[in-house]
């Protein structure tokens, strides 16, 4: 290493010295300084902290609410009451959303003048008319009703401020008169008025769950929160047993027949012998449901459920059953039928005033024979006889699912057994009343076997995937007949339609069991000229599955019987139920042995 | 590595040097030369604890891992929106063919019962669905059940020796 020079060694030594004595510079209040930066920096910390607390525990509900009413939207309700469908599945009733459209002119952004031409082709009014509305008032103007779902998407698709859409429900019945007297209408405020609707409104009206679901900022869903079950889980659908192709075929027989004789009105019942299910229910006339404004009041009650009548010759078959089972005469007995009668004071005729002489039982509904029901009658216990009636429900209602039904008219007690004119004239139907339901009721009893089944018309509600959810809580079946007792009142009303007054039913090929009916009815006390026309019939013959039962008011014409009017409309609902439910032919030769229709030109 | 590379740098004076340390100058020079002011120091690098030297190399990593990661994390965020956008789409698509379903269902049941109501008073040709105009064909017979074919006589044992065991 090179020697430094002195000059160099000095100055070595005096930096040396220098540094030596140089203290540290020394920045005066540094600390505090220093203290100042971390008090602003931790006060910051701690505000922070401060401000994140209030956030997360004083502030979270409100900005949670307004975070989600941003972020998150129900589902819309998918129906407000659940749909209608027949046995096969076709669409009685349905619900579909319609719009309102409010115009709330102080919050329009665009001139009144272009929003009225925005909305002018949708609403099929002239802009000229919108732009008179909104000049009407401030806000709340209506200017839409009933608005479609496309055509209230393509208002919220135009974007303008100062318009509000509302949601509300129309019941729809695409069968218009064809079921309203069963299924019934809803008023403005979605109550059921009338029918099943009426009737069954807390299994119809469903208690949808609010689903809350994401949306972006268009509003357009997302899957985040979305519900992992099937949405249409809960949409139920109210089944009824009604066949709207036997519907309509009793409907057309019935109108077709009214007209012919200028009755009054008239109804037409099919019901399954088993288990009570109605397959059809038609009353004329009915009311279109969708305009039942505009429908006279009176058809919002169905009336062979809610009005009385004396059911007369239809009810002997029930009468030889009482008989029957109470031991009183045997299917083969012998009465004689003179034509007339007297009873108590009281003269009762046949309906063709002519005596029929000695007459088995089955001749005695062949020939639908008063005197001889009044003899057969006689035969039972009066005391016997009141209570049996009441044992199978006269003066009582059948317990159906349909609404406004009334319970039938009959004689107390006493009045029965004091005057011996009122079992006489109930022998053959007269003196007491029922709906024709009732009728169709006691008719499948004897078809059934002997019992009494309730009828009804609603099935259940069904998911969507076909699985039964809910059912009626119906009145049990119980048994007012023998076995013995029903078949041998079956095998005679097979011989009233082989032999007697019902033959205008017989149907080539098939058996049934029917038996006619033609009353006086009954105004202010006494008997008019008036009449109501029955008949009832039980098919197959050999073993019943329905019951049959039409009945027509105040048929016009001297020709007007039960034979005549009732009889030709539940042979044609029964050809219908032979060809819906494919019923085989009995008797297959009577078929080949049928002429041959020419052919149609 | 920086830290543990020893640095040829001779600081101007060591921060704190121990006078028994201090070298001495050699005999050669003594009495010659004055003694030299500026010591060697220690130039040893110090040995950092692990966790120091991990954290220096997480730091010396962390950001190209953090832009890796955005840039792969991205296209998933992309993918995710677009496919929520997507599914809401579709939605929508399902909501109106379900709207569309329900509209045509009702339609359709209001012309049957259209169709039906004018056929009542102008038939136009069609018949109502009835006895007569159903066909029931009669069940076949059921064949006689066929008799079992005679088991031939004799299965005839196939006298050939097996060959493979």
């Amino acid at each position: 290493m090179p020697i430094p020079s002195p000059p160099l060694q000095d100055r070595r030594a005096t930096i040396k010295a220098r540094l030596q004595t140089k203290q540290p510079h020394r920045v005066p209040n540094q600390r505090l300084r220093l203290f100042l930066v971390w008090l602003v920096l931790f006060g910051g910390i701690l505000g922070l902290l401060a401000r994140l607390v209030y956030l997360q525990m004083s502030a979270a509900p409100f900005f949670r609410t307004k975070a989600q009413q941003q972020q998150l939207g129900s589902l819309p309700e998918r129906t407000f009451r659940y749909p209608i469908v027949d046995s096969q599945g076709n669409l009685l009733a349905r619900d579909e959303p319609v719009f309102r459209l409010f115009a709330h002119p102080f919050l329009f952004q665009k001139s009144p003048e272009d929003i009225a031409n925005a909305l002018a082709p949708v609403l099929k009014r002239s802009p000229q008319s919108l732009t008179e509305l909104f000049k009407t008032g401030e806000s709340g103007i209506p200017i839409g009703y009933r608005l479609s779902e496309t055509d209230a998407e393509k208002i919220n698709d135009l974007y303008v401020d100062g318009l509000e859409i509302t949601r509300e429900w129309q019941r729809i019945y695409p069968q218009s008169e064809l079921t309203s007297g069963l299924v019934g209408y809803v008023n403005t405020e979605n109550q059921g008025q009338s029918g099943i609707e009426y009737s069954q409104q807390p299994l119809l009206k469903g208690s949808p769950i609010p689903l809350l679901v994401a949306r972006d900022g268009r509003g357009q869903l997302l899957p985040d929160r979305f519900p992992l079950e099937p949405l249409n889980a809960n949409d139920l659908t109210l089944k009824l047993t009604l066949d709207t192709r036997l519907q309509r075929s009793a409907r057309q027989a019935l109108h077709k027949k009214m007209a012919e004789y200028r009755a009054k009105r008239g109804t037409v019942i099919v019901m399954d012998v088993e288990d009570g299910s109605l397959k059809a229910l038609a009353s004329e006339p009915s009311f279109n449901p969708q305009r039942y404004f505009e429908a006279n009041t009176e058809l919002f009650k169905n009336w062979a459920i809610s009005d009385l009548y004396e059911p007369g010759s239809t009810f002997k078959p029930i009468n030889i059953a009482i008989a029957l089972e109470s031991d009183a005469i045997k299917a083969d007995s012998v009465f004689h039928d003179s034509g007339q009668i007297t009873i108590g004071g009281w003269p009762i005729n046949n309906a063709d005033n002519s005596g029929h002489g000695n007459l088995s039982v089955t001749g005695i509904l062949e020939y639908s024979s008063n005197v001889g029901m009044v003899h057969v009658m006689q035969r039972v216990n009066r005391s016997a006889y009141y209570n049996f009636l009441k044992k199978i429900g006269i003066g009582q209602i059948t317990g159906t699912d349909l609404p406004f039904e009334t319970p039938g008219q009959f004689k107390d007690k006493q009045q029965f057994l004091d005057y011996p004119i009122e079992a006489a004239t109930a022998a053959f139907g007269q003196g007491f009343s029922v709906t024709p339901l009732q009728m169709a009721q006691l008719h499948g009893a004897i078809a059934n076997g002997g019992k009494l089944v309730t009828p009804h018309v609603v099935d259940g509600l069904y998911n969507p995937v076909g699985k039964k959810t809910k059912g009626l809580n119906l009145i049990q079946p119980r048994r007012i007949f023998s076995q013995e007792t029903a078949d041998q009142v079956r095998t005679m009303m097979g011989s009233v339609v082989q032999n007697g007054t019902g033959k205008p039913a017989k149907i080539p090929g098939y058996r049934l069991g029917g038996k006619t009916g033609t009353a006086q009815k009954a105004d202010s006390g006494t008997y008019s000229n008036a009449r109501i026309t029955s008949f009832v019939a039980s098919f197959p013959l050999e073993s019943p599955k329905y019951v049959v039962l039409a009945v027509v008011d105040e048929p016009q014409g001297n020709n007007a019987y039960g034979s005549t009017v009732a009889a030709p409309v539940v042979k044609s609902v029964l050809e219908t139920l032979i060809s819906v439910e494919g019923i085989p032919p009995s008797h297959p030769a009577e078929l080949k042995a049928k002429p041959k229709t020419t052919p149609r030109s | 590595m920086a830290t543990t590379r020893r640095s040829n740098v001779i600081p101007v004076r060591p921060k704190k040097v121990a006078p028994s340390a201090r070298p001495h100058p050699s005999p050669k020079h003594r009495g010659a030369r004055p003694a030299p002011l500026l010591d060697r120091l220690d130039t040893r690098s110090p040995q950092f604890p692990n966790w120091l030297i991990l954290l220096m190399v997480f730091r010396k990593l962390s950001a190209p891992i953090l832009i890796m990661s955005v840039l792969g994390i991205l296209p998933l965020y992309a993918w995710r929106v677009n496919t929520q956008q997507s599914w809401g789409n579709q939605y929508t698509q399902l909501e109106k063919l379900q709207r569309d379903q329900r509209h045509w269902i009702t339609r359709n049941e209001e012309r049957k019962y259209q169709i039906s109501e004018n056929l009542e008073s102008n038939p136009a040709g069609f018949v109502p669905k009835s006895s007569q105009t159903t066909v029931f064909f009669e069940p076949a017979p059921a064949r006689p059940a066929q008799p079992a074919s005679p088991q031939r006589a004799g299965i005839t044992a196939i006298d050939v020796a097996p060959i493979g065991y």
